[in-house]
């Protein structure tokens, strides 16, 4: 179990986080540029000092300011992947892998073989002798990854891992990271600013803004009830703020503004009220279906994200504190058949059923 | 049309001066060296090399400048490695400190070491007391080397340092090795062409050196007279010894640049590969 209470004091606010990780199990940090995500991972591997607080690795402590215990990195076996991977350039892929084995007194010999096991078993056999600059940045990962694990490290640590691949091999190499984290015993935290990362990679997922941690959860709570705008627009979630009430049919009604909101979920009161930008359809014409969530709004933009366009609107009768846009991700087919552009008037439908109300 | 046709002329005027700037430039750099050679032959050489002077300065030149470029090796090293990694206040000030020798008059760098270490010295006054005398003795001529040769291993080491990521060092160390074992087995490796360079040039340096010695450490024979002292003592009777000293300080200065080329050569490639 490795365990986080951390605090420093940077530049522009307060760095202040506090999480457990169990083995095996992968946890990821995600918030914009300068939320504090990777220095926090710099702390846990003992790369920057924090003013206060402690870091334990199965209750060992490795750092903890009021005993003054702060092991140096050499001494805490947490593996760091670096975003620009740090692979020394001049030594073989064994050797960078077997590095850490050699540091801490395995012999030549027996650390070649457990480099190679290793190297096996992040799928990368055949480079063994080759310079680290001549592999291809998703291969270079996986040394970046092997050389980490090889010294039987307890934590590994990934400070965005795709940063430094092009959008082609991403999604390939994302899955590829997917399958050797998954099958890894050891707690593993990962860094990064993308969403899609964020939730295939982690089990658990903590969102980071100005050095605080805005909400920690599983995907599935997160993505179903995101605790503020900046967790939902992080995210990729539809997220509005409301008064509820329940109505004789048994439907929650939400009041944003003008606009009524209903959902299946029983509330009362101030709640928030999301739904999924794929759960949302749009039409040019006032829609005669079942749906009972209707909207009608202007387009401000049109963003393409490979065969799907997410179609932003400002509703009618929504109160601007709510954000005001709308997000509705539908296909690039029926973007096309709808003949979409900007300052158009659409009609956004979505289910009762979509929606998820929390207080 | 035009533009571009009257742009090709001028290019091609443009490679035609730098050609003619170029050959100026090299001839002016090759015909002293090859005079000096034609001037002198090698039956002469032996010859001057069996004279005591000639052997007495030869051995104070190799001995007080090898060590020269040692202790500049010993004491730059790490004032290279905070200058390449640190971030302090006064680092730029430090950093104008030690490329101030660079462009010192090497006369007046002797003049302030003899202000520093001379009988009545700001040190020297103390040393003095101590019974040690600086002045005019070979640790003089040892120390006006450092003085004017430092600069050169301290940029060379520095800007290598610089180029090496920092993050290569903490990778290192979050696989378990030391700062020792990091400098040793990451950051040298990276960077020792570097400070191959900077010791070749720096010993160089110290070879030639001359203003800062004959002013601080004098221009005695056996003590402190090395080779550049000797050419200019020769000069002022005897023209053929002169010649001699010049060109054999020429063929062992070029053998020196010559043999650090070839063995950097391979290490540089081997470095960005």
């Amino acid at each position: 179990m490795l365990s986080v209470e951390l605090r420093k004091r940077l530049r522009d606010y307060e760095l202040e986080v506090a999480f457990e990780v169990a083995p095996g199990r992968c946890h990821v940090l995600i918030g914009p540029t300068a939320c504090g995500k990777t220095m926090t991972l710099r702390m846990i591997a003992g790369l920057e000092r924090p003013d206060a607080g402690r870091v334990s690795l199965n209750g060992q402590a490795l750092f903890d300011a009021e005993r003054g215990v702060a092991l140096p990195p050499e001494r805490r076996h947490v593996g760091f992947v670096f975003q620009s991977y740090a692979l020394f350039p001049h030594l073989s892929v064994l050797e960078n892998v077997a590095f850490g084995l050699r540091a801490r007194g395995t012999s030549s010999r027996e650390a070649r073989d457990r480099a190679r096991e290793v190297l096996e078993r992040v799928h990368l056999p055949g480079v063994e002798h080759v310079r680290p600059g001549r592999l291809s940045g998703g291969q270079q990962q996986r040394v970046a990854v092997a050389r980490a694990l090889a010294g039987n490290s307890d934590v590994l640590l990934l400070d965005e891992p795709m940063a430094a691949l092009d959008t082609q091999t991403r999604r390939r190499v994302r899955d590829e990271l997917r399958s050797v984290i998954d099958g890894l015993d050891v707690a593993t935290v990962v860094v990064t600013h993308d969403p899609v990362d964020a939730l295939t990679l982690g089990q658990v997922i903590s969102v980071m803004q100005e050095g605080r941690l805005c909400q920690t959860g599983t995907r599935q709570e997160l993505l179903a009830r995101p605790r503020n705008e900046f967790v939902a627009e992080f995210l990729g979630l539809n997220l509005l703020r409301g008064e509820a009430q329940s109505t004789e049919s048994g439907l929650t009604e939400v009041r944003c503004g003008e606009q009524r909101f209903y959902s299946l979920q029983p509330a009362a009161g101030p709640v928030f009220l999301t739904c999924h930008p794929s759960d949302i359809t749009l039409s040019r014409e006032r829609p005669q279906g079942s749906a009972l969530n209707v909207l009608h709004g202007r387009v401000v933009s049109l963003s393409r994200l490979g065969a799907a366009t997410r179609v932003a609107l400002v509703p009618e009768g929504v109160a601007a504190s709510n954000g005001s846009t709308l997000v509705a991700e539908i296909s690039h087919l029926s973007e096309q058949e709808l003949g979409l552009h900007e300052h158009d008037e659409v009609y956004a439908v979505f289910k009762a059923s979509a929606t998820e109300v929390y207080s | 049309m035009r533009v571009a046709h009257s742009a090709k002329p001028s290019r091609s005027l443009l490679t035609a001066l730098a050609g003619v700037c170029s050959a100026v430039l090299l001839a002016f750099l090759a015909v002293p060296c090859l005079s000096l050679l034609l001037n002198v032959r090698s039956g002469e050489i032996w010859q001057a090399l069996r004279e005591d002077y000639v052997r007495q300065a030869l051995v104070l030149t190799l001995r007080t400048s090898i060590l020269a470029a040692l202790l500049c090796a010993i004491l730059g090293t790490p004032v290279a490695y905070v200058l390449a990694r640190g971030s302090f206040p006064g680092k730029r000030v430090v950093d104008a400190l030690v490329q101030l020798p660079l462009v010192l008059p090497p006369v007046v760098s002797g003049v302030a070491l003899l202000m520093a270490f001379g009988r009545r010295g700001l040190l020297g006054a103390h040393l003095s007391a101590w019974g040690i005398e600086i002045p005019f003795t070979a640790a003089a001529v040892v120390m006006a080397q450092v003085f004017m040769a430092a600069p050169f291993f301290v940029v060379a080491v520095r800007n290598g340092l610089a180029a090496v990521p920092p993050t290569l060092e903490e990778a290192s160390r979050t696989l378990g090795a030391s700062e020792l074992r990091t400098f040793a087995r990451v950051t040298l490796p990276l960077t020792w062409p570097a400070f191959a360079s900077g010791l070749v040039l720096c010993w160089g340096r110290a070879i030639g050196e001359f203003g800062a010695t004959i002013t601080f450490a004098g221009n005695m024979p056996g003590t402190t007279r090395t080779m550049t002292l000797a050419v200019l003592t020769a000069m002022q009777g005897d023209l053929n010894g002169a010649l001699v000293l010049s060109v054999l300080l020429l063929v062992f200065s070029s053998a020196l640049f010559l043999a650090a080329a070839v063995i950097l050569q391979p290490l540089r490639l081997a470095a960005h590969a």
